[in-house]
């Protein structure tokens, strides 16, 4: 009797749905995403609100919800693109993150490559940890060791005055703007950036490789036929992710190497949005401006994943 | 089916975020209170409850250290003001490169301290953000407190004390003036005002000038920038050295100061005339042009950072170049840099000053630089105790006890005169150890509050130089101001007195469009750099075009006809030319 009762009796796992049922076979790591969560919520989603700032004539006394409506509504906007530089700050900006996130993505990749097919370990781990140490000085050292480097006075115009040279004033010289601001960005993040790399490569199975080897297929050959495929998902996760700033073209390291000589190169949305937004309290056309180069950006990421799945059948969503 | 619930879940998060906003409290407050309310808050206020006031000071290009309320009320003189006004002050920190920044957020966040001072000067960069808090109401009405509580503070403040610098009386700030800063005096006796030019000490023999040498158009100017080349003058390490060069915003001052045209607007046959309906600034572009492609003027004066300036000027780089010289000459890198570049006898010595665009010897940028300094109360703040304390330090006894300390501590002793520091400490002030002391950062703080009458004045001159001479480590500074003149005297030679008078750009910040106008408005001192440094000048030209067009676009010619209208009702409240400095 018991036996038939306690058939009878629904299981209580069974009771649950699928989702509880999730929620509870992983609940641990759900308590280890919640911070993460939570913290998402209140800097990323609660601040969104944010945004209408672009539509309103913020009044410091008013507070951000009840500071008036705009007259007209998008006047900050019709200021930005009808601001002389409006052309020239967008061009600007899209050259260098361009330069940052195309020309600069496969570096750190050909780079892990490489490092990877070191044979001695001691010397990969120098080359590594050599590589990494740039990424951990920030660009205001940068930035002061550049000035020291190419001003009229600096290292290079001393060597080329030694040798009869007329200085030339590389920083405030917009032809020179962007292989410095390039360079400097190669020489800062390439070693970072290979680390993720480094670990798809790791990750890939040796047997690949060996049956390879059986194959003939030479060191080259296996790095394009294996290991470039097997990383590819790796990278353009990260080159889509990359897409969606490509508006952002890394505020401190163009602030710090613009100057007014340079700035018909350098002048891109992020520094403007500072100078003249933030600077001078001008927060609803700064809010204006972010709000184009996020809506850019958005759409930028969505159009890229929509190319990459029908291309390669790999997305993020 | 659940990625799409979470999706839409954030989505309606997001829109809720986006309509229901997290105003806070206080910033919607603030609005509410009028300045008539201040007062009643202040009288509801128990004067026996403890409170914090916090103090922001604006110092562009200085770090402030925080000093803490604990700090503060740690000392003897925090302990003193603490127990006698139930008032703990408290400073808060600042950085060097944003102290604008600090300030902007402040107050568009509704938390802005409840005293802001700074060194104020009409074309001031606070000055836009000052004047939207002023029009938006975050700012006490401080003259009918003053008149209740504090007969001293009013004398001290009264207009017609303002016999040095009259100029003054028209800057928009004052208790009776709608924009309710309170000024007080500051140090700035003529041989120590200068604004313009200076030169190496070495080199007016070489040339066979006198300094001072006076005023210079913008023609004899170059000619003398030609005759420096040709003498072929040299830096600390026999390399050649630029006629001209410039550190900080002085390189954006000097070119200003020529005034080839008002830069903001200027009155006109009884027109208000912007500066760009007009040619003037291409005139100036194309004057540094000239002196850049002449290669008499560094041209890196407009790129380079602040640490490889001073570090030319300390080379000797510079032959002649413009320069503020403030009351305080030692103790920031910049002055120390002008007293000794490369040789004690470089030392730079003043030479002239620019003549404006109509041959004027007018003024430019002098004693209204730092001639007051301001302090603004929050509207929240408790205004009438706080008057009160500012009445208190104007008596001797606050005074005496804000320069040295309550009495018991013995800091000072009676001198023929007045007061000073006893022997012990002002040892320790000579060896700079006293200076590294909350007890001198409590001070420090606290005579910012007595110097409504002047540095100079009689009141002043009653502590006998006291604490205002304690900044300073040199044993000269910390003595008589004859002392100090002497050695000002000697670094920068005989100054010239000036005078500021007034703008317009205080009334045009009303303007209704000006939201829209002043982020391109505000660019204009970049735009300017660009076209100097421009490859040609088909390449400057088109750039100011642009740019004038842009201001037209968004509302320029509005905006003056705003100013225009706002001078045809009350004419006698602006002056016909200003400086291009104050703008």
């Amino acid at each position: 009797m018991n036996s038939f009762l306690a058939s009878r009796v629904p299981n209580r796992k069974a009771l649950l749905s699928p989702g509880m049922r999730r929620l509870k076979k992983y609940f641990p790591f759900y308590c280890i995403l919640l911070p993460a969560v939570v913290f998402f919520f209140i800097f990323h989603y609660i601040p969104i609100y944010g945004i209408t700032l672009a539509f309103k004539d913020y009044r410091f006394d008013k507070g951000i919800l009840f500071s008036p409506v705009a007259q007209p509504l998008f006047k900050y906007f019709e200021s930005f693109f009808t601001y002389y530089e409006f052309g020239a700050i967008l061009r600007n900006t899209l050259m260098i993150s361009l330069l940052k996130t195309v020309i600069a993505f496969p570096l750190p990749i050909i780079f892990a490559l490489m490092v990877n097919e070191l044979r001695s370990h001691w010397f990969k781990r120098v080359v590594q940890s050599v590589s990494y140490l740039p990424s951990f000085v920030s660009w205001v050292t940068v930035a002061v060791f550049l000035n020291y480097l190419l001003n009229a006075e600096g290292v290079i115009n001393s060597i080329r005055s030694a040798f009869g040279r007329e200085p030339t004033l590389y920083l405030s010289d917009p032809q020179y703007f962007l292989a410095i601001m390039f360079l400097s960005h190669v020489w800062k993040s390439v070693g970072m950036g290979s680390i993720i790399y480094l670990a798809a490569i790791t990750g890939v199975e040796q047997s690949l490789y060996e049956s390879a080897m059986m194959d003939g297929c030479n060191r080259l050959k296996q790095i394009w036929h294996i290991t470039i495929p097997s990383i590819l998902p790796t990278a353009i996760y990260l080159f889509i992710l990359g897409l969606s700033s490509i508006l952002n073209a890394g505020w401190d390291q163009i602030y710090l190497i613009s100057n007014p000589g340079n700035m018909q190169v350098s002048n891109v949305i992020d520094t403007y949005v500072i100078q003249v937004g933030l600077k001078g309290g001008q927060y609803g056309y700064a809010t204006a401006v972010s709000l184009f180069q996020g809506l850019v950006g958005l759409v930028l990421v969505l159009a890229t994943n929509k190319i990459s799945k029908k291309v390669t059948d790999i997305s993020l969503f | 089916m659940t990625k799409r619930v979470i999706s839409i879940m954030l989505c309606l998060i997001m829109l809720a975020a986006v309509f229901t906003g997290c105003g806070s409290a206080e910033n919607s407050q603030t609005g509410a209170t009028t300045a008539a309310g201040s007062a009643a808050a202040t009288e509801t206020q128990p004067e026996e409850e403890l409170i914090t006031v916090t103090f922001r000071e604006l110092a562009s290009g200085n770090a402030i250290d925080a000093f803490t309320a604990e700090e503060f009320e740690s000392t003897p003189i925090g302990k003193y003001i603490k127990d006698k006004f139930k008032i703990r002050f408290e400073q808060l920190a600042a950085s060097a490169n944003d102290n604008m920044g600090d300030f902007v957020r402040d107050i568009a966040s509704g938390q802005m301290a409840d005293i802001v001072g700074w060194c104020a000067t009409p074309g001031d960069q606070y000055y836009s953000v000052y004047t939207k808090a002023v029009n938006e109401n975050q700012v006490a009405e401080l003259g009918p407190v003053i008149d209740k509580v504090a007969p001293t503070l009013k004398k001290a403040i009264d207009p017609a004390r303002l016999d040095l610098s009259p100029e003054m009386l028209t800057y928009p700030l004052g208790v009776d003036k709608g924009a309710y800063g309170l000024p007080r005096y500051y140090k700035l006796t003529p041989w120590v005002s200068g604004w313009g030019f200076h030169i190496r000490g070495d080199i007016p023999e070489q040339l066979g000038i006198s300094l001072p040498h006076g005023w210079f158009t913008p023609d004899e100017f170059y000619d003398l920038l030609v005759k420096m080349k040709g003498a072929g003058i040299k830096d600390v390490n026999g390399n050649s050295a630029w006629p001209l060069g410039a550190i900080a915003s002085w390189a954006e001052s000097f070119t200003y100061a020529f005034d080839f045209g008002n830069w903001h607007s200027e009155l006109v046959d009884g027109k208000v005339t912007g500066a760009f309906e007009t040619d003037w600034p291409w005139q100036q572009v194309l004057y540094i042009r000239k002196l850049i492609k002449e290669k008499l003027l560094d041209p890196e004066i407009y790129t380079q950072n602040q640490q490889i300036a001073l570090e030319k000027v300390k080379a000797g780089k510079y032959g002649i170049t413009s320069f503020f010289v403030p009351n305080d000459l030692t103790g920031w890198d910049v002055y120390d840099a002008f007293a000794s570049p490369g040789k004690p006898e470089w030392a730079y010595r003043m030479l002239g000053r620019m003549k404006n665009h109509r041959g004027d010897e007018f003024v430019t940028n002098n004693k209204g630089i730092q001639a007051i300094y301001v302090l603004l109360v929050n509207k929240n703040a408790p205004v009438e105790r706080l008057m009160k304390v500012f009445e208190w330090a104007l008596s001797d006894e606050g005074m005496r006890i804000c320069y040295f300390g309550p009495d018991e501590q013995g800091y000072a002793v009676k001198a023929d005169n007045g007061y000073k520091w006893n022997d012990s400490i002002y040892a320790q002030i000579k060896s700079g150890e006293f200076q590294k002391t909350s007890e001198y950062k409590a001070m420090s703080f606290m005579k910012t509050f007595t110097m409504a009458f002047g540095e100079d004045s009689p009141e002043t001159n009653r502590m006998n130089g006291g604490s205002i001479m304690i900044n300073m480590n040199e044993p000269s500074m910390t003595v008589k101001n004859e002392e100090r003149e002497k050695q000002a005297a000697l670094m920068f030679g005989n100054q010239i007195k000036m005078f500021d008078k007034y703008t317009f750009k205080w009334v045009g910040s009303s303007f209704t469009g000006y939201d829209k106008l002043e982020p391109v408005m505000s660019t204009y001192k970049d735009v300017l750099k660009r076209c100097y440094l421009a490859k040609t000048d088909e390449e400057a030209k088109k750039i100011l075009e642009n740019y004038v067009k842009s201001l037209m676009d968004n509302g320029y010619k509005e905006y003056l006809s705003f100013i225009q209208a706002e001078y045809d009702k009350e004419p006698d409240k602006f002056v016909d030319y200003v400086s291009p400095d104050m703008q």
